[in-house]
């Protein structure tokens, strides 16, 4: 019995095979890219965790070539990566390295607010909600991610994730659970929440 | 609906409440101020979560990315090859012969006189044996073919050309293809390791269906060596 050689998975160039797998994969890297930064709550380590997961993906051409819904496909694979491998990769506890990159949020928030009391409200719940999110497991934090930040649903999060509907019902439950009362439980919630309404009503 | 009933619920997504019971909730916190506040908690809580900014990746970020990700690959590759090359043996001595195969139960292609003859317009894959007297890692196969012909499912490519392994023995390649009728010229298969390398040429013909070749098929040998 001869063994096959393995055609289908190298037959371009690697030119070729680079400028198909940036054709491939551009068009979902933004997303890819604010998944993994709210996964990992900081920007060199969703680098980190995207690029490794291009870095293997790349390595299988013959895996990565074939899904039709590749957007839905990268998120699962993000997703296990994330909660599965990446973590025992690291070399500090994610906990203790999820703290928001404060100078690169001011940034962002920035946008029309000049006022600094304003501003440092929206830090403080900001500091608020990473804190009570850094307690969560790896599995619940991403479960929130993709529902309550990302709009998922718990039922599209079934199909994406191939995880039974009760699983990702239980994960969020405990995950919201965790992070209400995390939240609640530092500061001054109400001041909180009043500063957060504005801030809704302001955008 | 009381209390614990109304608070129990505050962590279940809202898409998960059957609609009765959301407008019980609604009918409790009318009356109740306790849980009104802390539904309205969770409701801005919610938000807060959404509206949680993440930093722009740019194209150009993108690209670095992608970038890394190929600079990483090449080195390790290279890695390979260096590791691989103390051990391995030119690859011209140990290819001894490529020879055609019968593939597919369906006779799609028969080998007569020396030359490869396939029906036109017709996705075929034909399998090549590569006969290999050690086992080879970085073998760079290199296949083209002729005017006329192209993979199947890849219109106009006809040169292919990546980095396997050789198994001690037989290796099949499986190589779909389609041709256009009139076709004629030679395909070749290039095997190079190390420096060295061994080339395989072999004449094609396609043609329209014939039922001689389907008669052909059965009674050819089909190995050749066509080494050079």
């Amino acid at each position: 019995m001869p063994s096959v050689i393995s055609f289908r998975h190298a037959q371009v160039s690697p030119a070729e095979r680079q400028a198909r797998f940036t054709a491939w994969v551009s068009p979902h890297l933004q997303q890819l890219h604010r998944i993994a930064w709210r996964f990992t709550g900081h920007s060199q380590d969703a680098e980190d965790l995207v690029q490794e997961l291009l870095l293997r993906l790349y390595r299988k051409p013959g895996v990565w070539d074939k899904p039709e819904q590749p957007g839905i496909w990268l998120i699962r694979s993000l997703h296990n990566l994330y909660v599965d491998q990446w973590r025992r990769t690291r070399r500090q506890p994610l906990s203790n390295r999820h703290n928001l990159d404060w100078d690169e949020l001011a940034g962002m928030a920035d946008s029309g607010e000049t006022d600094p009391e304003r501003l440092a409200h929206s830090r403080e719940i900001q500091r608020r909600l990473s804190a009570a999110m850094s307690t969560l497991s790896q599995e619940q934090r991403a479960i929130l991610v993709l529902h309550d930040m990302e709009g998922h649903t718990a039922g599209e999060l079934s199909l994406l994730l191939k995880l039974p509907l009760g699983t990702v019902k239980s994960r969020l439950f405990r995950a919201r659970r965790q992070v209400r009362e995390i939240f609640l439980k530092h500061g001054n919630p109400a001041a909180g929440f009043y500063v957060l309404s504005d801030e809704l009503e302001a955008t | 609906m009381n209390c614990e009933i109304s608070q129990s619920l505050l962590d279940v997504p809202a898409e998960e409440i059957p609609a009765a019971a959301r407008a019980q909730i609604q009918v409790h916190l009318e009356t109740c101020a306790a849980c009104r506040t802390a539904w309205h908690a969770q409701r801005l809580l919610g938000a807060a979560l959404a509206a949680v900014p993440a930093p722009d990746f740019s194209e150009v970020a993108g690209q670095r990315l992608l970038a890394r990700v190929f600079a990483f690959d090449t080195r390790r590759q290279q890695h390979t090859m260096v590791a691989a090359a103390a051990a391995a043996v030119l690859v011209a001595g140990l290819v001894t012969a490529l020879t055609l195969t019968r593939y597919t139960q369906t006779p799609e292609y028969v080998f007569h006189n020396g030359t490869l003859i396939l029906q036109s317009e017709q996705p075929t894959t034909v399998g090549v044996r590569f006969d290999s007297g050690s086992a080879l890692a970085n073998v760079r196969f290199t296949i083209d073919l002729p005017q006329g012909m192209q993979l199947a499912g890849q219109p106009g490519l006809r040169h292919v050309s990546w980095v396997g392994e050789l198994r001690k023995g037989q290796n099949l390649l499986k190589l779909p293809v389609v041709a256009h009728a009139g076709t004629h010229g030679v395909l070749t298969a290039e095997l190079s390791q190390n420096g060295g390398s061994r080339r395989f040429s072999l004449a094609v013909l396609a043609s329209q269906p014939n039922p001689l070749a389907v008669r052909l098929w059965h009674g050819l040998t089909h190995q050749f060596d066509t080494g050079t």
